[in-house]
């Protein structure tokens, strides 16, 4: 804290008035806070990271409803087309055990940036179009786990 | 609300609304939806920090509702509106805590709750549980971004050297 202000005096240039103890207080309390939440994150990201397994299906969801689970033990890649409404398509290509989206109709395309996904880490998200495409391990798929709404 | 004022205000909504249009024609800083510099935010923070916080207010909501009627594409302004509400309302809450020191520290927690209420749309929206496991990539990239969208302002802040004295309170 004192480091803090040493710094920022010096490079403010000019003395800090009206601090009172409660407001050092406060930037302690938020300097804590912004790192435990920054600790919380790391630690769930490298869990997740840990504990990942192989995904065997893809789910298809749109509009939150589950439209197709596909298998990803096929060995020959093939596309499947998703269309929405007002003219809103995404294509997905499905590789063994892997699926990414190579065309889609948002403006952004960030769908198709996050490129080809084979672990039920994180989903492919195209928020335009409302499409979440989420790999799942064999469990999930036999619905002993309810990662779906 | 005169002449002056409004003419500052506006000046700032077009800064705000330029830096809001580059940055969305700009590619997506990673693969992960929701993430961006944010950098319209400094304009926020900067007048948050020189004017008061009414015009920080105008100035979000002008830049967010022109800004989807050049760049928007539905419900991404739904997205921004929510995001910048909650990130307005943490960002005033941090900067009077902590007596108007440490920009940086209230950006991140801007940029942190901006996310989060972004999250919260998509799940709104998407009803789907998967988008909450982009919270700790987004919460990591709203310290980064915050962080240094904060460093800007308060370099900002740093050199100028008429603007507290304009008469705009």
């Amino acid at each position: 804290m004192v480091l803090l202000d040493h710094i920022e005096s010096m490079l403010m240039n000019e003395k800090i008035e009206n601090i009172t103890q409660q407001n050092n207080k406060s930037v302690f309390l938020i300097g804590i806070l912004i790192g435990i939440l920054f600790l919380m994150s790391a630690a769930t990201i490298w869990y997740q990271y840990k504990t990942v397994q192989r995904g065997m299906y893809a789910q298809i969801y749109q509009n939150g409803k589950l439209i197709q689970t596909l298998s990803l033990t096929e060995r020959e890649p093939y596309t499947i087309m998703i269309e929405g409404e007002n003219g809103a398509y995404n294509l997905l290509e499905i590789r063994e055990g892997e699926v990414g989206i190579v065309d889609a109709s948002c403006p952004d395309k960030l769908c198709e940036n996050m490129g080809f996904i084979s672990q039920p880490l994180l989903p492919i998200t195209c928020l335009p179009n409302h499409l979440i495409i989420q790999i799942v391990g064999e469990e999930a798929y036999m619905g002993l786990d309810g990662i779906a709404y | 609300m005169n002449i002056r004022k409004i003419t500052i205000l506006g000046l700032y909504t077009s800064i705000a609304l330029i830096v809001f249009t580059i940055e969305a024609s700009l590619p997506g800083l990673a693969p992960i939806p929701g993430i961006k510099l944010g950098l319209a935010n400094i304009v926020t923070l900067y007048v948050i920090s020189n004017h008061t916080i009414k015009d920080a207010f105008f100035v979000l909501i002008m830049r967010i509702v022109l800004a989807a009627l050049l760049v928007g594409q539905g419900v991404s302004f739904l997205y921004s509106l929510i995001g910048g509400i909650f990130c307005f309302i943490v960002m005033v809450f941090v900067h009077k805590l902590v007596g108007g020191r440490y920009l940086y520290l209230t950006s991140i927690m801007g940029a942190i709750a901006h996310n989060i209420g972004q999250i919260g749309v998509a799940f709104f929206i998407i009803k789907l549980s998967g988008v909450l496991m982009y919270t700790p990539y987004l919460i990591i990239s709203g310290i980064v971004t915050g962080l240094f969208t904060g460093l800007v302002c308060w370099f900002i802040n740093r050199h100028q050297p008429y603007d507290r004295y304009s008469g705009i309170k």
